[in-house]
């Protein structure tokens, strides 16, 4: 129902400055306790760290599952608590910004997780292919995907914990 | 100024506060809605059937936890509408 209307500048600046209030404050109301950011950012980087890792010879790949059967149930519980408020984050928001937002962060932590796999694996002599070019030879490159993914869904989680791409203007 | 994306029906304030956190937090319950703008219930429910009338909102009523909950979600129509309202409020800001 699009009624045209006329409408002054000082009011429609007094309605975005309203919205962008209430939208902060919907943030605010559903971002989940600092602890459980903290404990689900940490399961992140461990996730990581052992995916970068993992072998069959070694018990990473137990603590990779371990890791991430601990960041399901943690979501689990999110949301659980957060229905007992009386909120349904979809997992997809309905925006088309939204959809954009979720579909970049699952690329951008598949890049480096897979990514720090990858450098691992090919920085080590014995699992390089011969003759490549050992273009990742990091051996730091474990802990510095774990590191970027653990500040990556700290940051995520506590700026927007509904998925939702929400302008968070701090100067109004 | 003529504003073809204005809308109206939305921009009455506390519709528009309705449509803000129902696009901000996906599905909110209908209690919680009241809390957060402050309103008795007839008044909240008159504003929702402005908005469900227009197809901007979907009411959906389930039972949880052992009690009858009314959901509040906007539709794709209402997200649409809401977007297109903000866009022109900052058309006309500048």
């Amino acid at each position: 129902m699009n009624n045209e209307e006329q409408i002054t500048n000082a009011e429609a600046q007094s309605a975005l400055e309203s919205l962008n209030k209430i939208e902060k404050e919907t943030i605010s109301s559903l971002r989940p306790p600092l602890w459980l950011v903290t404990i689900l950012s940490l399961l992140c980087g461990i996730f990581t760290f052992s995916l970068a890792v993992t072998e069959h010879e070694n018990s990473w790949g137990l603590v990779m599952w371990l890791s991430a059967i601990s960041v399901v149930l943690l979501v689990l519980f999110t949301r659980y608590s957060e229905r007992l408020l009386g909120v349904r984050v979809p997992l997809l928001p309905p925006s088309g910004s939204g959809k954009v937002f979720v579909a970049l962060q699952a690329l951008f932590f598949a890049v480096v997780m897979l990514g720090g796999r990858e450098a691992t694996l090919s920085g080590r002599p014995e699992t390089r292919l011969e003759g490549a070019f050992p273009i990742a030879d990091l051996p730091l490159a474990p802990y510095i995907a774990a590191i970027i993914v653990s500040l990556s869904v700290a940051y995520l989680t506590y700026k927007y914990p509904t998925n939702e791409w929400v302008q968070q203007d701090d100067s109004k | 100024m003529k504003n073809s994306h204005f809308n109206s029906l939305i921009h009455a304030p506390n519709r528009l506060h309705i449509c803000a956190i129902l696009s901000a937090s996906g599905e909110v319950e209908f209690k919680l809605l009241r809390k957060h703008l402050n309103v008795s219930d007839s008044v909240l429910s008159k504003h929702l059937k402005s908005l469900e009338e227009a197809g901007y909102v979907a009411p959906a009523k389930r039972t949880d936890f052992g009690r009858q909950r009314t959901w509040l979600s906007l539709t794709s129509k209402g997200v649409d509408a809401y977007t297109a309202h903000v866009k022109e409020l900052k058309r006309i800001v500048g």
